[in-house]
């Protein structure tokens, strides 16, 4: 027998996300290319120029701020608003069963369809925004703090009474550090709806944020820079979602101990 | 005789027993027949009384209703002649499965949850802690969290949970029931070791014969159900630790005899108790 273990042969890296990437880029030019069209699919090339271009635009700074201010603001209310109402209804079995209905009916509409009701209530303008990414913010955030509460193993409630907790104490030292990860997987959904919420609002009635950005750039025919602010839309909500998914572990990595939605 | 035994482990004799489960009958519903009917059962001041019965024969049931989970639909259950309404931190369960540890508390956390919970102070309760992690050899893991530990871990620190407040009664429901034949023994033994020292008031339910001639004092088997009645009680007559030897052999032998028996609800022929 050789002394010399043989090492395993490795298969070589496939950098498939990049080649993904690459291989779509490939695609759309061809494709632009070949209908020869600009103003109904224009090639990524001038895609990317406009891109570089709005990067290097002190205007899309301001775009950009609007559109992030209006979600921080409205998605942490929101969220917020939705961790206690959740714990709420989540805690109270009668209110929970009166609720639900109101919840669940309140969540399937469309967020943006509140546009309406809420110019005539609050005008044209920041407060109506505002009001649509809130209320994206709430339901995902509420129905899954619900939900974690509810699915507590029964073994835990009872070791919590047995030695001696309250009410309020298995409320708040069993149900509510259990619904930590679920109630967290609905913060990461609100996040992205509140971004998606606040981005139509000001399509249709913003003056400003990357929303009125996109939709400008259409009712001028600039198709080019209509894509590279869907780009940019993506990439910006992308990048919030990996900041909010990394933060997330980090901060409340001892209430994932162990689950395997981490 | 073991030396190991402390000078107060006889209980006295004048004290009333501290556990009286009295004509106990329950059913889940009033158009089934009873799961079990009339137990009557005096569990003494630091004994290891072991519950030993087929499934389906309550025996789970019973110990709920010891701690206060469940009601009895008639009869009654008093500790120290008081009757048991509710869960209580004087009598503490080790549940058979893991659910019960919290995941997102270490070891050392969990461990000291019900002396928190009482208010005990911090350095009291790191003081005790300390002190049951290394009853139960466990204070190597004190930092780990539960989903890092082996299952015969888990269950040792749900044991060191429920020894570290005084509650007076452990309750175990199949303790062991999930882990491997050699984990098992091991922790049946150190079990038997821990209990030595401690003398708190064990009222342990198990399906297995040989893990209850290890462990109790006084053994009591329940018919098969429904309507499961408790069929026998066999005193245990040897010192411990309790290994392999002709007379626990014996033991396990009276005891398959008596399961056998209460599993057809018949009485135990004739060659009963020769082995006492």
């Amino acid at each position: 027998m050789s002394a010399l273990a043989v090492p395993l042969r490795r298969p070589a890296r496939v950098p498939w996300p990049v080649l993904g990437v690459v291989g779509a880029g490939v695609l759309w030019q061809v494709a632009a290319v070949l209908t020869d069209n600009q103003a109904t699919l224009p090639t990524l090339s001038s895609v990317l120029g406009e891109l570089v271009a709005l990067v290097q635009d002190p205007e899309l700074r301001d775009h950009v701020s609007s559109t992030l201010g209006r979600v921080a603001v409205g998605f942490g209310s929101g969220a917020l608003l939705g961790l206690v109402l959740g714990s709420l209804i989540g805690a109270v079995g009668p209110v929970r069963r009166v609720l639900n209905p109101y919840l669940n009916f309140l969540r399937a509409v469309a967020p943006i369809a509140w546009i309406v009701p809420a110019t005539i209530w609050l005008g044209v303008g920041d407060g109506s925004i505002l009001f649509v990414v809130v209320y994206a913010a709430i339901w995902p955030v509420a129905v899954n703090t619900i939900a974690g509460m509810a699915s507590v193993a029964p073994d835990r409630v009872r070791m919590g009474r047995m030695f001696g907790l309250s009410p309020f104490g298995v409320l708040w030292r069993i149900r509510v550090p259990n619904a930590v990860p679920v109630a967290l997987t609905g913060t990461r959904l609100s996040l992205g709806l509140s971004f998606m919420a606040a981005v139509g609002a000001e399509m249709i009635i913003g003056r400003d944020g990357l929303g009125y950005l996109v939709y400008d750039a259409r009712s001028y025919f600039d198709t080019p820079l209509m894509f590279a602010g869907i780009l940019l839309l993506g990439g910006v909500g992308y990048l919030g979602d990996l900041l909010f998914a990394s933060a997330r572990g980090k901060v409340f990595a001892r209430f994932y101990a162990g689950r395997s939605d981490a | 005789m073991p030396a190991t035994t402390p000078a107060n482990a006889a209980p006295p004799t004048e004290l009333p027993p501290l556990l009286q489960i009295d004509a106990v009958s329950y059913r889940y519903k009033a158009s089934l027949p009873p799961v079990m009917e009339d137990i009557s059962l005096d569990i003494r001041y630091g004994e290891f009384f072991v519950l030993l019965g087929p499934s389906g024969c309550g025996k789970t049931t019973i110990l709920n209703q010891v701690a206060g989970f469940e009601k009895p639909t008639t009869g009654q259950i008093r500790v120290r002649e008081e009757r048991i309404t509710g869960p209580s931190p004087d009598r503490a369960v080790i549940f058979q499965g893991h659910d019960s540890l919290l995941g997102w508390l270490t070891v050392r956390q969990n461990v000291e949850f019900p002396l928190k919970v009482a208010g005990v102070s911090t350095t009291q309760r790191r003081e005790r802690t300390q002190e049951v992690l290394e009853l139960v050899e466990l204070a190597g893991q004190a930092d780990k969290f539960p989903h890092e530990l082996s299952g015969g871990m888990k269950q040792r620190v749900q044991i060191a949970r429920g020894l570290v407040t005084d509650a007076r009664v452990l309750l175990m429901d199949e303790p062991f029931g999930a882990l491997d034949a050699q984990t098992r023994t091991s922790l049946q033994l150190q079990l038997s070791d821990i209990w030595e020292r401690e003398r708190r008031t064990v009222l342990f339910i198990t399906h297995d014969i040989a893990e209850a001639v290890i462990l109790g004092d006084r053994v009591g088997v329940m018919s098969s159900g429904p309507s499961a009645y408790l069929h026998s009680i066999v005193d245990i007559g040897l010192d411990r630790p309790r290994l392999r030897s002709p007379e626990f052999n014996a033991y396990v032998d009276l005891l398959e005899r008596t399961v056998t028996a209460a599993k057809r609800r018949e009485p135990l022929p004739e060659r009963a108790g020769e082995a006492a």
